[in-house]
């Protein structure tokens, strides 16, 4: 018994080691950095459907003004989707994993007015 | 939650002049009809025992904010224009005084409510309908611009409302509860959400050389949920202004100051 929980503990865990990632969006994050993310995110100019075609579909959050953010993340280490289930997910997200985030901002007419991507380590503790 | 009476005393007056004192007695004579009912719906209001329970907090603390006063402050929590007809009064029994806010809808306690024999059960009640108001603990240390806050001020914030004032709105968990009774849970990030003055895009911890900018999980409410927005007061009209903060990071001194970066700043220049 004891054998056959093991085997299935270290199953969750090669799979959960498994190359991979979880990230929003198509992926692109993953090789984005701050010199193309200042190329393709110009305020003032580029607009949502660019974003969209770009980097894919952000996490979205809209605002009562109008504006909205969109959020990509891209996580290393442990496949798509995980961080997502029940109680493997209170395991997962916080482990300490190289974090790539990117946040834009858009106007009320779908405009970016501003961006931000930062590199870290720390798995916040807010929200996980 | 009280709902105050609204007494209307009405005095009927009659459509002519008085008739002169020779007039026939079957003249009919003046009526007075007092007219008694409920306010439509409750009001958003705190009792007195509330605020004094932050104040004995904010005492306790003090010493996160040496220098820093206590007020408390309304923010409209649904609709911003709400703020243009906000009203606060101060309702002991059938007795309603008008409490003066400043240009932030911000007051202090009155020395005549914080004495021993004040009725706890007093009222600070607003004009507006119940949900309509986001009310929070204000300590400043002075000298403070708008730009930024004080981490210690903020720390005191928490002690000061979360299950002390209780004012802000949210989940009183029995694990919570077991947390303040150790003095423990403001060291939890989900403790407290705070208002920046505008809406904002970043939040930054500067100590010295040291600087964290903080995930986009403290924004915004970003990992909340808007299946129990009822339950908290950000997810409205407050939504763009709020943060939370790394509370259980306690290597951050109080001294600490909290940048914003509101949404209307130009885009920085990338870094060379």
């Amino acid at each position: 018994m004891i054998a056959r929980r093991a085997l299935v503990l270290a199953g969750v865990a090669a799979v959960l080691c498994a190359a991979g990632c979880s990230t929003a969006g198509n992926g692109r994050m993953a090789q984005l950095d701050a010199v193309q993310a200042s190329a393709l995110l110009v305020p003032g100019r580029t607009t949502r459907d660019e974003v969209r075609q770009a980097l894919g579909q952000g996490t979205v959050i809209r605002f009562r003004s109008g504006r909205e953010t969109w959020h990509y993340l891209y996580r290393e280490g442990i496949a798509p989707g995980w961080d997502d289930l029940p109680y493997i997910g209170l395991v997962t997200s916080r482990l300490e994993r190289p974090t790539k985030e990117l946040v834009i901002l858009f106007d009320g007419d779908g405009v970016l007015r501003r961006w931000s991507m930062q590199e870290y380590r720390t798995a916040p503790s807010k929200g996980t | 939650m009280r709902i105050a009476p609204l007494v209307l005393a009405l005095l009927c007056v009659p459509a002519r002049p008085a008739p002169p004192a020779a007039a026939p007695a079957s003249e009919p004579a003046a009526q007075h009809v007092e007219v008694t009912a409920p306010l439509p719906t409750a009001r958003d209001e705190k009792t007195l025992a509330q605020l004094l329970s932050a104040r004995d907090a904010f005492e306790r603390h003090h010493a996160l904010a040496p220098d820093a006063t206590l007020a408390f402050r309304l923010y409209a929590r649904l609709d911003p224009d709400d703020l243009g007809r906000l009203h606060l009064f101060f309702v002991q029994g059938t007795q309603r005084t008008e409490v003066a806010l400043d240009e932030r809808q911000r007051f202090a306690l009155a020395p005549e409510w914080t004495r021993a024999e004040a009725d706890r059960g007093a009222l600070l009640q607003t004009n507006l309908p119940d949900g309509a108001v986001a009310w929070k603990v204000d300590i400043r240390t002075p000298g403070v611009p708008d730009d930024r806050r004080r981490l210690g001020d903020l720390r005191l914030e928490c002690e000061a409302d979360t299950f002390h004032g209780n004012l802000q709105r949210g989940l009183r968990t029995p694990v919570s509860a077991i947390l303040d009774a150790s003095d423990e849970l403001c060291l939890l990030d989900d403790a407290q959400v705070w208002f920046a003055e505008r809406p904002v895009f970043g939040v930054t911890l500067v100590w010295g050389e040291r600087r964290r900018t903080l995930p986009y999980a403290y924004l915004h409410g970003s990992t909340g949920t808007m299946a129990l927005a009822a339950l908290f007061d950000w997810p409205w009209a407050l939504r763009e202004r709020a943060y939370f903060l790394p509370l259980q990071d306690r290597s951050w001194p109080d001294d600490t100051q909290v940048l914003f970066d509101a949404m209307d700043d130009p885009q920085p220049e990338p870094a060379p």
